[in-house]
């Protein structure tokens, strides 16, 4: 089975806040690194790939930083091969310039059976990329999934829904957008590390080779603003009042 | 004074006119509802009508009285995709200028393929919604970094698809006056590539972290935490303080480390606010902090503070729960 996960490069910034007279949106210590949720699509794919066998190709359109560490720590992870578009950054393209981009690496890539995505980012929180895809690509889709179970031509998979879990199968090829709490990821193994920096090639695509022409995105940012912060009181209570706005606050009794 | 491209952008735009609201059946229908009375507003201002899809099988005639003009239903839509296909049939056929969904999973699942259909963006999860009518714009707002910021988006493309938190807009008020045409969807598209086979009813999960600390002061303590932890369906984990005293076992321990997606309420029951818990409970939507200290440095983090006994806090719980 040829499993694609799409990964990105999240902007994890030790604090973002807003400038507050020229309301513009500012970075502490802007770094970037693999998004969290992404990771645990990835581990998703691996764990289907040791079930059934196939490949896992990694697939980064851009990055701020540095996009080639993201494909190294997938490779590192257990990805068999790791391809980089270069030359975009993510941020700048919008969620219809990225699907492009990402269609025109698949048309390359020939042939797939699964593709499978992180339910959103850390940093913009889009979290519409797999469905997005999924549409302009017209492949079924499951979201939020828990488990995967591969069968003959098709997947049995479990879909998180308010009630419980909802059993869906789908044909291949297919679209999968993992859920966040589903797939502890691994952690890359010294030997794996190791190839990923010494042995294994990254394979990069520039947007000319591609033919891609990214149009301006299609949407725009026009005001940031900081949440009030909530004030924070002490109340001394009896437990049994503690207890009735606890539940309330977790959505229980 | 426009300028000649501005012009332009505005009478390509011409031919999107009103408002399409996708209401879910059953349970999610509560949560589509405040959508339709929005959009109400809105196409009053603009002077353009609102159409509603309602995805049940009972004759939806009280979607009038929310806002709806127009009201097409049907049950027959099975999976995302035909659901995503049917609102896509609507929107050519009318040209909406926005088409909301409520942030259900059904929602958020199908707004990005109908966008993907249609050759525009879209925001999902908007936690507020306004109108531009000058620009004729409608202004998502939206949580970024982990709800540090907030960001007023715009779209350049048309139409705009957007899905809507829930509880993010009031309560539709309704009009017991108001007409409007009920229709049943005749065209139902059909996709073989999905089939639901079944639900599988499990209590919910609920996004939710109970964080045991020292003053909960013993083994015995500790397991009713975990106790009530299955009961509810909540994570349990404990401090490292708690940990080293031989409380909790190596199992319950926090890792803070790395970057785990954070819970939406964090449950604190006698921690002291070490400037890890205090980072990862920060990234919390609510934090609740239950101490018998009134010095417990955790109490200038919490959104919720509490001085009470956090072991008889949680043994009513677990009668209450």
């Amino acid at each position: 089975m040829r499993i694609i996960v799409g990964l990105k490069q999240d902007l994890t910034p030790r604090r973002a806040y807003v400038h507050k007279r020229k309301g513009i949106l500012l970075f502490e210590d802007p770094t970037y690194s693999l998004n969290p949720f992404d990771r645990r699509a990835l581990e998703a794919a691996l764990q289907l790939k040791e079930a059934v066998g196939g490949e896992v190709i990694t697939l980064t359109v851009g990055g701020g930083g540095d996009p080639e560490l993201v494909a190294r720590e997938a490779l590192a992870m257990g990805a068999d091969r790791a391809i980089l578009v270069e030359g975009v950054d993510p941020s700048a393209i919008g969620i219809k310039g990225a699907a492009s981009i990402f269609r025109a690496v698949l048309e390359k890539l020939g042939g797939y059976d699964l593709l499978v995505f992180g339910e959103r980012s850390t940093d913009y929180a889009g979290g519409a990329f797999g469905q997005y895809i999924s549409g302009l690509l017209g492949l079924p889709l499951a979201y939020r999934v828990v488990k995967i179970e591969a069968g003959d031509g098709d997947l049995l998979v479990e879909e998180k829904i308010p009630e419980g879990v909802r059993v869906v199968r789908l044909k291949i090829p297919a679209v999968i957008v993992v859920d966040g709490t589903a797939f502890k990821p691994r952690y890359p193994s010294t030997w794996g590390i190791s190839d990923a920096f010494k042995r294994m090639d990254i394979e990069r695509y520039s947007l000319a080779e591609l033919g891609v022409k990214v149009e301006k995105p299609g949407l725009r940012g026009v005001r940031y603003f900081e949440p009030e912060a909530l004030k924070p009181r002490v109340e001394r209570l009896p437990a049994n009042e503690v207890v009735r706005r606890v539940m309330k606050l977790i959505g229980g009794g | 004074m426009l300028s000649a491209e501005e012009l332009e952008r505005l009478m390509k735009e011409k031919e999107y006119r009103g408002f399409l609201v996708v209401v879910e059946g059953g349970a999610g229908r509560d949560v589509s509802l405040p959508l339709l009375g929005r959009a109400r507003e809105y196409a009053d201002m603009l002077g353009v009508r609102v159409t509603a899809l309602y995805l049940g099988a009972e004759q939806p005639n009280d979607l009038i009285k929310y806002g709806a003009d127009i009201v097409y239903y049907t049950d027959a839509l099975k999976n995302f995709e035909e659901v995503a296909q049917a609102v896509v049939g609507l929107a050519e056929k009318n040209n909406y200028e926005a088409i909301w969904f409520a942030a259900t999973h059904l929602g958020n699942a199908v707004a990005p393929k109908v966008a993907a259909k249609l050759g525009t963006e879209v925001i999902l999860n908007c936690t507020s919604l306004d109108i531009d009518l000058s620009q004729r714009r409608i202004h998502h707002t939206r949580k970024i970094f982990d709800g540090q910021v907030f960001e007023v988006v715009v779209f350049e493309d048309m139409p705009q698809v957007a899905t809507i938190v829930p509880g993010a807009l009031p309560e539709p008020f309704p009009d017991e006056f108001r007409y409007g045409r009920v229709e049943k969807l005749e065209e139902v598209p059909r996709s073989e590539l999905v089939e639901v086979e079944g639900v599988r009813e499990e209590a919910p999960v609920r996004d939710v972290l109970l964080v045991g600390g020292i003053e909960l002061s013993s083994k015995e303590n500790f397991e009713l935490l975990v106790e009530l932890g299955r009961k509810i369906n909540a994570d349990v984990k404990a401090t490292r303080m708690a940990v080293e005293a031989g409380i909790a076992g190596e199992e319950y321990l926090l890792e803070v480390a790395g970057r785990e997606p954070s819970p939406r309420v964090y449950v604190a029951f006698g921690v002291y606010g070490t400037p890890v818990q205090a980072k990862f409970a920060s990234k919390a939507d609510r934090i609740v902090v239950i101490t018998k200290n009134e010095r417990n440095p955790m109490l200038g983090i919490g959104h919720y503070n509490y001085l009470a006994d956090p072991v008889k806090v949680i043994k009513s719980m677990l009668e209450q729960s």
